[in-house]
C-alpha cells in the first residue's frame, strides 16, 4: 500500500500513432487496464509507450477522461455522470468512433460504456436505411435477401415504416 | 478550412463500421438491447445479422413478448429464432395496465424461494416529500375507510395477476433461453419491485417452473382467501428519514403463495429488498413499529 502512494507522483509517456508525446501521472494512467498490465509486468516507466492505433486528438480526450474520473473521489458519482454526458455531448460521429476504439484498445471499461451507450442511441429506433447511411455501412444484401429478412422479422416491423 | 473538411468527410464516409472489430460491435449492440430494434437491424446488412444473435443482454416489452414468442417457434432455420441459444442475460421490462392515475401510490414485490413464495403489496393514499413542520404532525385517522380498505384491495388482486403473468414471462422465457444465468424482471412503470434471479437461484427456479407450472391466477385467488394465507395491515401515517417523504393512510397486503414455512416478515422485507425508494423504508418501519396491525384477511 505505502508503495503504491510513493509511486503516485510518477509519470509516464505515451506517444499517439501521430507520434505527439503526453506526460501522465501514473494514478491517471491506472485508469486504462492495458497500461495498469504493462506497469505490472515490470515494464519501465521511464520508456515510452507507444500507441500505434490512437492519434493525438484522440488520446487527449481519453486521458482527459481518465484524469477526470481518477481524481474525483467516489463520493462524486453525481459529478461524474454529468462530466460523462457533457464530454460526448455534441461529439461528432468520427471522434465518437475513434473514442470507443481507443477505449476498447487501451481497456477503459467506463468510457467504452458510454461511447456504446452514445452510439447505441444515435441509432435507436432510426430505420435501417438511415442507420446504414448514418454509418456508411454498405448494403450487401440482394434485394430478395433482404425481403426474405425482412419477413422473417415481421413482427418487429409491425406499424414501423 | 474547406478541403480538410471534404478531407475529414470522405475518411468519415469510408470508415465508421468497418473500423470496429466484431467484439465493439457487439458491445453497442448489447447497449441497444431492445429486441424490437434489434431485429430491425438485422436488414441493416449481412455483418449486422451475424452479430445480433450474439447479443447477451434483451430487453422485451410485454406488447411485443407474444409476438416475439409465436416468431420464436414459426421460423426455423434462420433469423433471430433459433440463434438464440446463447443468450446468458435477459433483462425483461414488462408493461402493467393498471386502471389508475400515475399518482396513485402503491408497489409490489414478489419473494423467490425456489418457487414463488409470496407477494406483498404496499399502496398509501398520498406519498409527500417530508416537510419540517410535518415532522412531529400525527395522523388523525386511525381506522381505514371500508371503501378506501376495497380499493387497496382491488389494488393488491391486480398486483396479483401480474405477479403470475410474471411467473408465465419466466416460465416461457426458461424454456427459450436454456443457457440462461441471469435475469431481471422491471415494470415499466416501476410499480413492481425489479426482479432479480440469477446463480444458484435461478437454476432452483427454473428446475421448480420447469416441473410444476405455475398455477394460474384463477386458482390464486381461490388459494388466498385461506385462512393466513393473506394478511393485510394498516398504519394511518409513516415518517420516512432516509428517503426524506411521509406515507399517509398506508395499507399492507400479504399474499403467501407456498407451503413453506418461510417467516411472512422477512418474506416481506425480502420482496422490496429491490426497491431504491421509499417503500423499502416504509416496510421496514411497519415491520419494526407496527407488526401488530398486521392481521389475517379473513
Amino acid at each position: 500500500m505505502a508503495s503504491s502512494i510513493e509511486n503516485n507522483n510518477e509519470k509516464l509517456t505515451l506517444k499517439s500513432s501521430d507520434g505527439e508525446e503526453f506526460l501522465v501521472e501514473k494514478h491517471v494512467a491506472l485508469q486504462s487496464t492495458l497500461l495498469q498490465n504493462m506497469l505490472d509486468s515490470d515494464c519501465s516507466s521511464a520508456d515510452v509507450i507507444p500507441l500505434p492505433k490512437i492519434d493525438a486528438r484522440t488520446l487527449a480526450l481519453v486521458l482527459g477522461y481518465c484524469k477526470k474520473h481518477a481524481d474525483a473521489s467516489s463520493s462524486k458519482q453525481g459529478e461524474l455522470n454529468s462530466f460523462d454526458s457533457e464530454f460526448l455531448k455534441d461529439m461528432d460521429m468520427g471522434a465518437l468512433f475513434n473514442l470507443v476504439l481507443a477505449a476498447n484498445f487501451m481497456e477503459i471499461k467506463g468510457l467504452l460504456d458510454i461511447a456504446a451507450q452514445k452510439i447505441a442511441d444515435t441509432i435507436k429506433d432510426k430505420p435501417h436505411q438511415e442507420v446504414r447511411e448514418i454509418f456508411h455501412v454498405e448494403n450487401d444484401y440482394t434485394p430478395e435477401e433482404e425481403a426474405a429478412v425482412r419477413e422473417e422479422n415481421r413482427w418487429a416491423f409491425e406499424g414501423f415504416p | 478550412m474547406e478541403h480538410w473538411a471534404k478531407k475529414k468527410k470522405n475518411e468519415e464516409a469510408e470508415n465508421q463500421f468497418q473500423r470496429l472489430p466484431d467484439d465493439v460491435v457487439l458491445h453497442i449492440l448489447d447497449k441497444v438491447s431492445d429486441i424490437k430494434w434489434l431485429c430491425r437491424c438485422f436488414m441493416v446488412s449481412k455483418r449486422f445479422s451475424s452479430l445480433i444473435p450474439r447479443v447477451q443482454t434483451l430487453s422485451v416489452n410485454s406488447n411485443i413478448w407474444d409476438s416475439f414468442l409465436k416468431s420464436c417457434s414459426d421460423s426455423h432455420n434462420e433469423g433471430v429464432n433459433n440463434t438464440h441459444g446463447p443468450i446468458r442475460s435477459l433483462n425483461l421490462e414488462l408493461i402493467s395496465d393498471f386502471d389508475v392515475d400515475d399518482d396513485s401510490v402503491f408497489k409490489w414485490g414478489a419473494k423467490f424461494m425456489a418457487e414463488l413464495d409470496s407477494i406483498t403489496f404496499l399502496c398509501a393514499k398520498s406519498l409527500s416529500r417530508m416537510m419540517k413542520s410535518e415532522a412531529d404532525e400525527d395522523a388523525t385517522e386511525n381506522e381505514i375507510a371500508q371503501e378506501e380498505l376495497f380499493h387497496s384491495a382491488k389494488l393488491a388482486i391486480r398486483c396479483l395477476e401480474y405477479a403470475f403473468w410474471w411467473l408465465r414471462v419466466l416460465s416461457q422465457v426458461f424454456a427459450k433461453f436454456p443457457m440462461l444465468e441471469s435475469v431481471t424482471i422491471t415494470d415499466w412503470k416501476n410499480k413492481g419491485v425489479k426482479l432479480c434471479l440469477g446463480g444458484e437461484k435461478l437454476v432452483e427456479c427454473r428446475h421448480i417452473l420447469v416441473t410444476k407450472p405455475p398455477i394460474s391466477p384463477k386458482r390464486g385467488k381461490a388459494w388466498w382467501q385461506e385462512q393466513g394465507n393473506a394478511m393485510v395491515g394498516y398504519v394511518p401515517g409513516l415518517q420516512l428519514p432516509i428517503s426524506g417523504y411521509v406515507m399517509k393512510g398506508v395499507t399492507i397486503v400479504y399474499f403467501k403463495m407456498s407451503d413453506n414455512d418461510f417467516e411472512a416478515a422477512t418474506a416481506m422485507l425480502d420482496a422490496f429488498a429491490e426497491d431504491q425508494g421509499p417503500f423499502l423504508e416504509a416496510v421496514v418501519q411497519i415491520l419494526e413499529k407496527h407488526k401488530d396491525s398486521i392481521k389475517a384477511f379473513f
